[in-house]
């Protein structure tokens, strides 16, 4: 690997990283939320306390099932596959093949970079075809 | 080019999920009250308190999580098709050195290997057209 020994690690574990570190803090403002709410209400401690990180556990599974785990599928549908897609033709490019047209559907930028690869491709092509009939 | 659009799109869906998140949260919130036996005319006021922290607490984020996909996933592809763009119009020069341990930079590997491939390549060729001279 060229990029210092660095273990590859998929860049959704990095977001994940982030959106865990925010889950516990709002895991904990949740808690207190759902403790005062009670207690200022005339629920006694020992019940509040209780049902308080009883539901913050629950709501920290459902945020996680729901939210999180939907949007970490969308990136990874929307931006990563395409990338994923565009990485395995660079290889097959390295190997000589030319020919083959990239076939990635996306949106916006992805769609941006699809078609800077396309004109690159072509490019590259007429070059080493040109090139070729030089030769013969 | 039209930009941020793709940004645009995935802070919707961050959005909506916070939105979601919302929802539960005060959902479970009155449930929970009206289990513990807290007067029920007293339920919508605590409601509305703790909605106001929960809403802002779930909302500001969403800032913080955009600019963050911007770094992780925007920035990349931009530079990505920045150097495409660079090829295409015959630069095999200047290499590409892998930023992250990512997607990005297994891409960048990749996109080195091709560029280190159809270099030598096109040297053959021209070795071979100078040498016919």
């Amino acid at each position: 690997m060229i990029g210092g020994g660095k273990k590859y690690r998929s860049v959704l574990y990095k977001i994940l990283d982030i959106v865990f570190i925010g889950t516990l803090l709002a895991a904990v403002l949740v808690f207190f939320v759902f403790f005062f709410a009670m207690v200022n209400n005339g629920v006694p401690d020992e019940t509040a306390w209780k049902y308080a990180l009883g539901s913050t556990l629950f709501l920290v599974l459902a945020w996680f099932v729901g939210p999180v785990l939907i949007i970490q599928l969308l990136i990874e549908r929307t931006v990563l596959k395409p990338i994923k897609g565009m990485t395995k033709r660079l290889e097959r490019m390295s190997e000589g093949d030319l020919d083959t047209p990239l076939e990635i559907e996306g949106d916006y930028e992805i769609k941006t970079l699809g078609e800077a690869f396309e004109r690159m491709r072509l490019s590259l092509r007429a070059l080493i075809r040109r090139l070729k009939k030089y030769e013969s | 080019m039209e930009r941020g659009t793709l940004l645009t799109r995935l802070t919707i869906y961050v959005t909506a999920g916070s939105l979601f998140s919302i929802v539960i949260t005060l959902g479970v919130l009155y449930v929970v009250l009206v289990i513990t036996g807290v007067p029920l005319e007293k339920v919508p006021k605590v409601m509305l308190y703790s909605g106001g922290v929960i809403a802002l607490a779930f909302t500001l984020p969403i800032f913080f999580v955009r600019a963050l996909l911007y770094k992780l996933l925007i920035e990349k592809i931009d530079k990505m098709a920045e150097i495409m763009d660079r090829v295409s119009k015959g630069d095999l020069e200047t290499p590409v050195v892998p930023e992250t341990n990512d997607e990005f930079g297994k891409m960048a590997e990749a996109f080195e290997k091709m560029r280190v491939s159809i270099k030598e390549m096109i040297e053959k060729l021209e070795g071979h057209i100078d040498r016919r001279r």
